[in-house]
Parts: structure tokens; C-alpha cells; sequence
């Protein structure tokens, strides 16, 4: 296949997956000019890669890709020594201990706001590891089964992951609201 | 059923991906028990306000434009010449040739236990173990833990992946374990060893086997790496390298040799 023929391939495969891609990266790098660098070196090296790619979801193929890109990144700027890969320990639980009680923006919420902008803090502010299940489940809308392919952990973590995420944001949810209405707002 | 086990179900039930056992099982509990009600209730609320709340962000057009803008063939030729040398070492064409005379000859003397099946019609499915293989050769991305001891390596892939692959330092052997990652083939997540022989490097591939019964080691070679595929014990095997055959034998002799009961000396 020639380049130009092999490119076109890709695309076809690939770009309608774009949004997806671009959804995870923001998601996980929390602005746009990142997650959009991050879809660029991602789908360039799926592109170089893309000869092998034989499976049938590529949905979950390019997101898995994504998602290591990334992490790698992530990983480099990473001040505060949490390891990623601790998030199922126990020991885990202490450093987001304080996630759920911490006032997500005190300034902010002082205005009234929709549901939108505190849900999107709420989920921005959980541990990546956390936050991606929420994405991919609740807005990507994919299965467990997929879910497990893109993050690369057997499906019980899957659940356990996705339990502990929704326990978490419930309860900042409900914290949330309950100061706002104690704020008489 | 006690409340835990409903609070764990309820999740699986509002993502529809309850059994259909469990669902029997989860609704006669929610008839008796109002506070896991309340519970699926605040679940189900959560849900919806993240899914209609929750902002789904759009790629810009621009990006599309922009990955399209580098996709055609100057990419790769840039790509390909920041890969790192072993890269293109084992893909020279002087390798091509070579390998095929002396695995030719290496079957024909030594009584191998393997089958030489040349080049594999599984063509894709090989193609993907090249690329992982090569992947794996870029900087940063040869192993996830990087350690020559096995009881580092083993108890790093328990929670990542659903098989325990047999992890083993084999340096007394000329192959020393370099560590241990995480890869994606075929649309799975796979345990991917790293052996190393000399200046080689060797990944080896993890996966549940099709069935149970053991499948002796076949070799190929696929763009001028040589492949080798065995399975038992319940797992299948795929060990990838620029090593001759005997090499790879030796290392696939080993590794099956810690997973089923070592046969008797012969004779
Ligand atoms: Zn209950």
C-alpha cells in the first residue's frame, strides 16, 4: 500500500474516533492546548503502529494509545510523588482523603453556577485514575469490557475503580450542593 | 445477599452489565431493604447529572486538520529516523538473507523439537507482534517495572491483568530478565517478559491459550524478526526477537520448562 493509500486508510479508521481521543486527553490533562498536543503525538503514533493493529475495536485501540500518551506526560510533570499506579492500595485512600471535603473554588461558587461547571470541577479534581472511569463510562459510554482494554487492568478492577469513583464524586456532589443551599444560594 | 454485595451490584445493574442471576438476586434484596434504594436512587441521580451535566468535550476542527496536515509520507520518514539503531540493524536487508540459511541449517542439524512454518498466514496477527515488539524498543517504552527479579516482576502484573504469567529470571541461562510490561495485542491487554541475549532483546508475550492442552514451540520469521509461538498450562506464548533459532529455542525450552512438569531424561 502506498503512503498516501495507507494515510487514507488511517483516517477513515481513526478520525471518527476524534472526539473521543480529544474528550480522554482533555479530561485527563485538564486544558485544551495539552490534550490537543497529546491527540497529535497520539494518532501520529498510531499511525506509525497502524500496520499492526488487527483487532476490531479501534475505538478502544486509539484510546488506549491516547491515554499512554498522556500518562507519560503526566508521569514527567508529576510534583507530588503520588504513584499512578498505587490507586487500588490502601495507602491510596490517605492521599485523596482530602479530595471530598476541600471546597472546590471558593471564589467561584459564591456565584450561582449550573450543574455543568460544579460537576466538571468535581470531576476534574479526582485522582486521574478515578476521573478517566468516569469519562469513559459516563460519557464515552463504553463497557467494561472496553474499559478494561483502555486502561490495561482486568475487568474486577474495572468495577472496583468505577465504584469507588462514583462513591467519591457522590459524596463531593452532595457536599457541594448541601454548602451551596447552607449559602442560601 | 448482605448490603455490600448490593452496593457493588447496583453499579453493575445501572451500567446494565448485570447477570441475570444477580439481578434476581440484587431486586428481591431492594424489595426488603430501603436503604440500598435510597442508595441506587442517589446512584442513579449521580448518573444523570454526570451524564447530562458533565461537559463532553468536541475536538477542535482544527486538530483534525492538523493530524491530516502530518499524516503523509514525510511523517514516517521522520519517524523512522529518530528510531533507535537496533531498529534499523535488524531490519538491514543484510539480516533477510542470512536468517533464512541459517535456520534452514539449524533445522536440518541439531534434530530440533520445533516446526519451521516459514512464512505465517496469521500475517496480521504477526505484523502486530512486530509492531509491539519494535514499540517496545523506543525509548522509555521497554518495561513498565523494570527488574531482573522475579519476585519484583510477578507480583506486578497480579491486579493489571487476569493470568499470572510464569516470571523468571533466567540469567544463569545466558538470558537475563530485564523486566516486565503491560502491551495491547489483537485487542487485549497482554503480559508482555523482557528477556535480553547479549545485545538482543527479546519480548515475550503472555496470553490465555485458546484451550489447555500444550502446543509445541513453532517458529517463523515475520519482517526479518523471527517469531516464535508455543503454548501450555493454559497460556499461549509469542517470543519475538532478532536472535537465530537456536537462541530462541533455547529460551522457549526454558520458559516451558518452568510452566509444565519437566519430562524425564531421554533414553
Ligand atoms: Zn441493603
Amino acid at each position: 500500500m502506498s503512503e498516501g493509500a495507507r494515510a487514507k486508510h488511517f483516517g477513515e479508521i481513526a478520525l471518527p474516533h476524534l472526539d473521543a481521543a480529544y474528550n480522554l486527553a482533555r479530561w485527563l490533562m485538564r486544558n485544551e492546548v495539552d490534550a490537543e498536543d497529546m491527540v497529535q503525538d497520539a494518532y501520529l503514533r498510531a499511525f506509525r503502529y497502524f500496520d499492526g493493529f488487527a483487532g476490531t475495536n479501534a475505538r478502544a485501540w486509539l484510546l488506549s494509545i491516547v491515554r499512554r500518551v498522556c500518562y507519560d506526560a503526566l508521569r514527567r510533570r508529576s510534583r507530588d510523588g503520588i504513584s499512578f499506579e498505587d490507586a487500588d492500595s490502601p495507602a491510596f485512600d490517605d492521599a485523596i482523603d482530602g479530595f471530598v471535603s476541600r471546597p472546590v473554588d471558593p471564589e467561584t461558587s459564591l456565584l450561582r453556577e449550573a450543574d455543568r461547571a460544579l460537576l466538571d470541577r468535581l470531576i476534574a479534581a479526582l485522582p486521574p485514575l478515578y476521573r478517566e472511569v468516569i469519562v469513559l463510562r459516563e460519557l464515552e459510554e463504553l463497557s467494561y469490557r472496553e474499559i478494561a482494554d483502555v486502561v490495561g487492568i482486568p475487568l474486577g478492577t474495572v468495577m472496583s475503580r468505577l465504584n469507588r469513583a462514583r462513591a467519591l464524586l457522590l459524596k463531593a456532589w452532595q457536599t457541594n450542593v448541601a454548602r451551596e443551599a447552607a449559602r442560601g444560594l | 445477599m448482605d448490603c455490600d454485595e448490593a452496593r457493588r451490584l447496583l453499579h453493575r445493574l445501572l451500567d446494565l452489565e448485570i447477570e441475570p442471576a444477580d439481578r434476581v438476586r440484587l431486586e428481591a434484596h431492594l424489595a426488603v431493604c430501603a436503604s440500598c434504594v435510597a442508595a441506587r436512587a442517589a446512584l442513579h441521580r449521580l448518573g444523570e447529572a454526570v451524564r447530562g451535566g458533565a461537559s463532553r468535550y468536541r475536538a477542535p476542527d482544527s486538530l483534525a486538520a492538523r493530524i491530516a496536515a502530518s499524516l503523509p509520507d514525510d511523517t514516517v520518514g521522520k519517524e523512522r529516523a529518530r528510531a533507535p539503531a537496533r531498529l534499523s540493524r535488524a531490519r538491514s536487508s543484510r539480516w533477510l538473507p542470512l536468517a533464512a540459511s541459517v535456520m534452514l541449517t539449524a533445522l536440518v542439524s541439531s534434530g530440533l523439537t520445533f516446526t519451521w512454518t516459514g512464512q505465517s498466514d496469521e500475517s496480521r496477527a504477526d505484523d502486530e507482534v512486530v509492531a509491539a515488539h519494535i514499540r517496545s524498543l523506543m525509548a522509555d517504552h521497554l518495561t513498565d517495572v523494570a527488574s531482573s527479579d522475579q519476585h519484583t516482576v510477578r507480583p506486578w502484573f497480579s491486579g493489571r491483568i487476569d493470568l499470572a504469567p510464569p516470571v523468571r529470571d533466567l540469567a544463569a541461562d545466558g538470558f537475563p530478565l530485564v523486566g516486565g510490561r503491560l502491551d495491547y495485542l489483537d485487542g487485549r491487554a497482554s503480559a508482555a517478559l523482557v528477556y535480553r541475549h547479549g545485545p538482543h532483546v527479546i519480548n515475550v508475550f503472555v496470553r490465555p491459550a485458546a484451550d489447555t492442552g500444550a502446543m509445541p514451540l513453532t517458529l517463523h520469521s515475520r519482517q526479518g524478526y523471527l517469531i516464535g509461538a508455543w503454548s501450555g498450562g493454559g497460556l499461549a506464548y509469542t517470543a519475538i526477537s532478532d536472535v537465530g533459532v537456536d537462541e530462541m529455542t533455547r529460551l522457549a525450552s526454558l520458559l516451558a520448562a518452568g510452566t509444565v512438569p519437566t519430562p524425564g531424561p531421554p533414553g
